[in-house]
């Protein structure tokens, strides 16, 4: 077992089989950095307690091919990015600190799933992201491309 | 005036912006960021800043369709130079163009045109048999934009064709899933879809699946097929029209494409960011 600490002072003990699907973990164990118990300030008790999830769920990856699980498998990974924009985010930044390649696969595929037909200002609100382009700067991207902001998928909702 | 002290993670921005004389430093302050969309900053989620690194919206803008990145592009500055940078560029068309679920491809008629070379230059392919032995000889040309002209990559290629396919009646060579395949149509009653597995391997050569034409046409199926998507499905035309043909139970569904010139060529082309001019 590995123990994992939150940077809320939370401590969670992994199977070494599921945590070593995060490379950065693997590498720590590999070279004898994993004793005690590893903190992760980055990550706080919520977030991590989904990556768990995932990885004690992704344990026997290559099992679930022999035994036809993967539609399992398919069907909880659907229903893990079933959750809030934030909450998204939270996983995508641990997925990519922790170094889990399938997990930060499948949540950037969903974010972009829901970024995909957002307008430009919703887009700009969802990533907390300031506008710094001119007016004519805008209108010139605009005029370049007008029907890749034209159609009836655009969606100026935030969520 | 410095203000880079204990900056917090999402206060890079307001970093760069001068402040008065006096004035404190408050990373949360609605008049320090700078924000051209005021209403945005009563957003009760703007407490919490998120600094999503470069990397990470890299990942994220290589799923996006061409149509959103384009549209994306007038977000902000930064993302208009990544989605515009050779590299983003190159790696969305490489993405692109090994999606097995087909939604970044498109299908052209009246011209091939392969955008699979960055640095914008295509690629045409000529088979021809000698109509004597069991050998096609294939031409692979590139043409380059920029110059005008066609240029021969390798020297013509012979392509040693298997035994089985000395009955077919007609041979169309192609690329099927990244094998290089041979389509054959026999008799105009089916066509057979062989792959060689491994490249310049004789014995590699493997029959993958036969398309039998459906008895309510006259209509000749025009090889080769031209998508197969995951659920076993394959794209081709029969005659005038476009046919998603089923593999598992020889079922054909004709789409709504129709009136195809029936000598005109069709190619699939992938969606890409690149610009030839």
């Amino acid at each position: 077992m590995v123990k994992l600490k939150s940077n809320d002072d939370k401590e969670f003990e992994v199977e070494e089989a599921a945590v070593i699907q995060s490379e950065m973990i693997k590498n720590m164990i590999e070279d004898g950095c994993a004793t005690s118990v590893i903190p992760l300030p980055n990550i706080d008790s919520k977030t991590l307690i989904k990556v768990i999830e995932y990885l004690n769920k992704h344990i026997n990856m290559g099992k679930a091919a022999e035994t036809g699980e993967e539609d399992d498998l398919k069907e909880f990974d659907e229903q893990f990015v079933n959750m809030g924009w934030e909450e998204l985010f939270d996983v995508i930044m641990a997925a990519n600190y922790l170094n889990i390649h399938e997990l930060m696969e499948l949540c950037c595929q969903s974010a972009a799933d829901r970024l995909k037909n957002k307008s430009v200002r919703a887009v700009r609100e969802m990533l907390k992201i300031t506008n710094d382009l001119t007016e004519e700067e805008e209108q010139e991207i605009i005029n370049d491309a007008p029907w890749a902001f034209e159609g009836p998928e655009i969606d100026d909702t935030v969520n | 005036m410095s203000v880079a002290t204990n900056m917090g993670c999402g206060a890079v921005d307001e970093a760069a912006l001068p402040l008065t004389r006096g004035q404190e430093f408050d990373p949360d302050s609605k008049e320090t960021t700078g924000q051209r969309d005021e209403d945005l900053l009563q957003h009760p989620k703007w407490n919490k800043p998120t600094n999503l690194p470069e990397e990470v919206i890299t990942e994220i803008l290589l799923k996006l369709s061409v149509k959103s990145l384009l549209k994306f592009r007038s977000v902000c500055k930064s993302w208009l130079s990544l989605i515009s940078s050779r590299e983003f560029v190159k790696s969305h068309l490489l993405l692109s163009a090994t999606n097995k679920d087909y939604t970044h491809h498109g299908v052209i008629f009246g011209f091939a045109c392969d955008e699979f070379q960055v640095d914008y230059k295509s690629v045409g392919i000529t088979c021809y048999g000698t109509g004597q032995g069991p050998r096609s000889y294939v031409e692979v040309k590139k043409y380059s934009l920029k110059s005008d002209s066609w240029r021969c990559i390798d020297d013509c290629q012979e392509v040693e064709q298997s035994c089985y396919f000395k009955r077919c009646g007609c041979l169309k060579l192609g690329v099927f899933e990244g094998d290089r395949s041979v389509f054959c149509n026999y008799e105009w009653t089916h066509v057979d879809i062989w792959a060689m597995k491994e490249y310049g391997v004789r014995e590699s050569w493997t029959k993958m699946f036969t398309i039998k034409s459906p008895d309510c046409t006259f209509d000749h199926i025009y090889p080769p097929p031209i998508l197969q998507s995951i659920e076993g499905e394959v794209l081709l035309r029969f005659g005038s029209r476009f046919t998603k043909y089923n593999l598992k139970d020889d079922s054909t569904k004709f789409l709504g494409v129709n009136k195809l010139d029936p000598w005109g060529e069709v190619e699939i082309y992938v969606k890409s960011l690149v610009c030839p001019f």
